[in-house]
């Protein structure tokens, strides 16, 4: 038994199967299948001897395929029992939504396919594995809609160019880390992988479709995009600076991804300002979140962008749950549909206004310490890079405000009800406490993310 | 001989993609592509493998051909006036010239030195990035994703030779027709609803 075939191969296999159960019993074997998964990798040592009774066994970590390998050591097993538990919990929010029957198996699929990316040798080839995962993602979201939109379209294809930009850049990478002070392929080279990371991502100018795509499908299942692509492609690219010294020491791409970072922030932070539209508010607020995390990066405390990771999930899962519900209640997203709607579906509202604050780094939420540790980075480099971050917050704040207001102040007060059912109130409570309490008890977390950090031993100096 | 030739039908081919009306014909010139990249990649791989490259287009090819001629999909209006033949025409030119005069300027940049692998390669890339602004509908976009893997994997097979990566690469191309054959029909469903 080797570990990639258990957690890659295993999956991959279980959402084919998942796709010719009965679909009533599909959603409660994926959230049952994930959450094996997750306890099969907190409780099973990679490479050592393992006792079952008189058995022994040991998992081996290396999978050779074609040629090359699957690799998932000990020190993996962190990013395997968070990632299949987030997708329990995204799989369990949506068969509460009553979301689409084949969500389990699209799910588990694109979840496998993204841990054969972070686990395959030499590390380039994942993109191949992401493009895969990309393809599957647009078959699922196309069903949503009798014709594919535009929004999909444009996914497709920017999403596909990252492919041989990727592919090239590895190469690249390879032939300068001999020299990389006298080699002038290193310009190309970062050139590529800038231009990889932000279509991936995706940041400016490659985020088009995004806005498109939030009117196209179910706000939940953006959310879910939104979740696992941009924090898969951020544990991808880690690889690079992780594995590439030079990369790590070169200033041109720290203040590369930082001009990035800050432009994408404050571009969907004023669209957020000024949306009328709620789904695309969750496209926007997404969008500003991937800012952060290329600010993170290109300030020099790439900590914070892992410690963002589960923060980040938590945030995306509350707004896109909470959403879905004032989706299905109202006739569309837009602002002036939504009026009133906040005293007909309270919890969803605050789940919403929680999650974007949680994106937006006020202080109470999980996601504050990271942001502190960025705003701290910014401040010393300059109060400029301090107030545009500032700026760029504030616009996800305004956005949140101007819902909530929309969703509560109507001329004649309507009476407070709860129209969602008991597992429904238990999960969106459940969130709440997610996004809130490990904020204000930081150090619940401290053992994951200690071992998360270990992934990335050079770069966060673990 | 061969690589020049092989040059000139990707040229070809990224004109025939850019200014063709019917379907059959662009389908037919991206059959062209494949034979063209088949004669490049195999400078550096042995035939066999150099076929995985034109035989998963043709594959592509085949699949969108079945989708369009059996299931009457009607494709949106694809019909180009006389301008933007011409406009179209002139950028592939230009495009074309300027892919391969970067190609004798920075010959070095593929192992090996072969200028014409490089502008094959980036010919295919290049054309297939501008159609995706001057061709809007959505078959012409699955053709101008289609090529443009076909281009990278031109250029790719001067750097690496892995079965694993051609495999991958291979699968992706089928996958994008499959895709490509499904949002086809899905449109063509919704259109007759």
């Amino acid at each position: 038994m080797t570990a990639p075939l258990l957690w890659i191969f295993l999956p991959a296999l279980l959402a084919l199967f998942l796709l010719i159960l009965p679909a009533r019993i599909r959603y409660g074997s994926s959230v049952a299948a994930a959450l094996t998964l997750a306890g099969l990798a907190w409780k099973m040592p990679v490479d050592s001897v393992i006792s079952l009774g008189g058995l022994q066994f040991k998992i081996a970590p290396i999978f050779p395929f074609l040629g090359r390998e699957f690799l998932l050591s000990d020190t993996a097993r962190p990013l395997l029992v968070t990632s299949y538990l987030l997708l329990a919990a995204w799989l369990f929010g949506a068969w509460l939504l009553g979301q689409n029957d084949r969500f389990p198996a699209f799910g588990l699929g694109i979840q496998a396919l993204w841990i054969g990316a972070w686990a395959i040798r030499p590390f380039l080839y994942a993109i191949l594995l992401i493009t895969a995962a990309t393809l599957l993602t647009v078959v699922f979201f196309s069903l949503f809609r009798p014709a594919p939109g535009a929004g999909l379209l444009r996914l497709l294809i920017l999403q596909t160019l990252a492919l041989p930009a990727m592919l090239f850049t590895g190469w690249l990478l390879e032939g300068v880390a001999a020299a990389p002070a006298e080699n002038t392929t290193a310009l190309t080279a970062l050139l590529l992988l800038g231009s990889s990371l932000a279509l991936l991502l995706p940041a400016f100018p490659f985020h088009i479709w995004l806005g498109q795509l939030a009117e196209e499908i179910p706000p939940y299942l953006l959310a879910f995009w939104l979740a696992v692509f941009p924090t898969g492609t951020l544990v991808f690219f880690l690889g690079f600076p992780e594995q590439f010294a030079w990369l790590r020491q070169n200033p041109a791409s720290s203040s590369w991804l930082t001009t990035l970072g800050f432009i994408t922030l404050l571009f969907a932070s004023i669209q957020a300002a000024w949306q009328r539209n709620a789904a695309r508010l969750l496209a926007w607020v997404g969008l500003a979140a991937n800012g952060v995390l290329l600010l993170s990066l290109g300030s020099g405390v790439p900590q914070a962008a892992i410690l963002l990771l589960l923060p980040r999930h938590f945030a995306l899962l509350a707004i896109g749950f909470g959403l879905n519900q004032l989706a299905s209640a109202s006739s569309d997203t837009s602002l002036p549909a939504l009026q009133g709607i906040g005293y007909r579906f309270p919890l969803a509202l605050m789940l919403i206004i929680a999650g974007i604050f949680t994106l937006a780094g006020l202080p109470l939420f999980i996601a504050f310490p990271p942001y502190l540790a960025i705003w701290e980075k910014l401040t010393a480099a300059g109060i400029l890079q301090s107030a545009a971050f500032g700026i760029g917050l504030a616009g996800l704040v305004i956005g949140a405000l101007r819902l909530l207001a929309v969703s509560l102040l109507v001329k004649q007060k309507p009476v407070w009800q709860f129209q969602q059912r008991f597992l429904v109130l238990f999960w969106s409570l459940t969130m709440l406490l997610l996004l809130v309490l490990p904020g204000l008890y930081p150090a619940w977390l401290q053992t994951l993310v200690e071992s998360l950090l270990r992934l990335f031993p050079h770069l966060t100096n673990t | 001989m061969i690589p020049i030739f092989s040059v000139a039908l990707i040229f070809l081919a990224a004109l025939g993609l850019i200014t063709a009306s019917q379907w059959r014909t662009r389908l037919a010139w991206l059959v062209a592509q494949g034979l063209a990249a088949f004669l490049l990649i195999s400078q550096y791989w042995p035939w066999n493998a150099a076929a995985a490259a034109p035989l998963t287009l043709w594959g592509a090819a085949v699949i969108l051909g079945l989708t369009l001629s059996r299931r009457q999909i009607l494709l949106e209006d694809s019909t180009l006036s006389g301008f933007q033949r011409a406009f179209g025409s002139l950028a592939t030119l230009f495009i074309s010239l300027f892919l391969l005069s970067i190609s004798y300027l920075q010959p070095d940049f593929l192992p090996g030195g072969n200028p014409l692998t490089l502008a094959g390669g980036l010919i295919a890339l290049g054309n297939a990035l501008i159609r995706f602004g001057l061709r809007e509908t959505l078959f012409d976009h699955v053709l101008s994703l289609l090529s443009l893997i076909n281009g990278f994997m031109i250029l790719y097979a001067a750097i690496e030779t892995s079965l694993l990566v051609n495999l991958l690469l291979s699968a992706l191309t089928l996958g994008i027709a499959l895709v490509g054959s499904y949002f086809l029909t899905r449109a063509t469903e919704e259109r007759n609803a």
